[in-house]
């Protein structure tokens, strides 16, 4: 056994240097029966390594997979699933619409009456009518009658105003 | 990809992801839940498939992904009991027996206490042969940081291995 070979490799395993081929024979080699007592450790890291090895998942499990995939869809057909129902989503949605317009409109046209172009009447009689329009021109000019009140006070001003002002001018004219 | 393909391709990576879904999860059955779950993703995507030059690295990453969705969405516990080691050697006497159980034992428990990243790509590398390039595909890191990383898990173990040798078993 080539102890020097087993020391170098041992080296370069630990600063991580060596290729996964030299990890390899380093296995191999650290695995024989007449390694030196110095290698023991390192010998008992790499059995630890292959010991791993070990942990297997058991036959049946290909078996089981293979069973799902045949059950499986295959990824095209779910792609035109999964299209196709975004296009129901959206033909859902375009009738919804659709029928809540039609329903609408049907509401519309039941709902409205033909109007005539007429005012409709606020009172039964053709006198209360009456009565109500003269109560109504009544209130009218008792309002303008208190204004014009009013306005008359402004006019006699207006006329005093003008007298003064006459009178000022004759004055004027004299001297 | 045919029925064939896969069979031949991609079923031979089951136990390279089951070990690495065990070791992430910590629990038999979540693992080998996880690797069916992996199997179908990617015959599902296998018209995708020519675009992964590595077909393992890209099963381990997808093995990865899914378990760390799986570790956020049930919030494992971190402290879950690695039960991975089960395995005792074969051929020896009861004595050399138990010391051997008893060093592998060690090295089990004394690898399951490193962090994580350096804990996987040990696993990667010295467990399932992946080169540092690989690591870094199915991990999301560069191989610089690979190497860095394994440099310092290997450094811990040798001198864990060397602690053993001088004070015997702990």
């Amino acid at each position: 056994m080539d102890l020097n070979r087993v020391e170098i490799l041992l080296e370069r395993y630990w600063n991580c240097v060596s290729t996964v081929e030299e990890e390899n024979e380093l296995k191999a080699l650290l695995n024989s029966k007449d390694l030196p007592d110095n290698f023991k450790e390192s010998a008992a890291l790499f059995k630890y390594f292959e010991l791993q090895k070990q942990t297997t998942l058991d036959a049946k499990f290909n078996e089981e997979i293979v069973e799902k995939i045949k059950n499986q869809q295959s990824p095209k057909i779910r792609k035109l699933n999964h299209s196709f129902q975004n296009y129901m989503k959206v033909a859902a949605a375009v009738l919804v619409v659709l029928a809540a317009s039609f329903i609408f409109r049907m509401e519309y046209w039941q709902g409205e009456k033909p109007k005539l172009l007429l005012v409709e009447d606020t009172f039964q009689t053709p006198e209360e009518a009456y009565a109500e329009t003269k109560k109504a021109f009544m209130l009218i000019a008792e309002k303008m009658n208190s204004g014009r009140k009013q306005a008359q006070k402004i006019g006699i001003m207006n006329k005093a105003e003008n007298k003064i002002k006459k009178e000022e001018n004759i004055k004027q004219e004299k001297k | 990809m045919s029925l064939e393909a896969f069979k031949t391709r991609v079923l031979p990576a089951k136990d390279k992801m089951y070990r690495f879904a065990q070791r992430l999860l910590k629990d038999d059955e979540e693992a080998k839940d996880i690797v069916q779950e992996a199997m179908i993703r990617v015959w599902n995507k296998r018209d995708e498939m020519h675009t992964y030059l590595n077909m393992e690295a890209w099963c381990m990453r997808i093995v990865r992904n899914l378990s760390l969705d799986r570790i956020k969405s049930k919030q494992y516990n971190s402290d879950r009991l690695d039960n991975t080691y089960n395995l005792s050697a074969p051929g020896k006497n009861p004595e050399q027996k138990t010391e051997i159980d008893n060093t592998m034992e060690n090295i089990h428990n004394f690898i399951a206490s490193l962090p994580d990243k350096q804990r996987q790509i040990m696993q990667l590398r010295d467990i399932e042969g992946f080169s540092y390039k690989e690591i870094g595909d199915i991990l999301n890191l560069d191989a610089n940081n690979v190497k860095v990383n394994l440099f310092r898990a290997r450094k811990s173990v040798r001198e864990n291995l060397l602690n053993i040798n001088a004070y015997g078993l702990k």
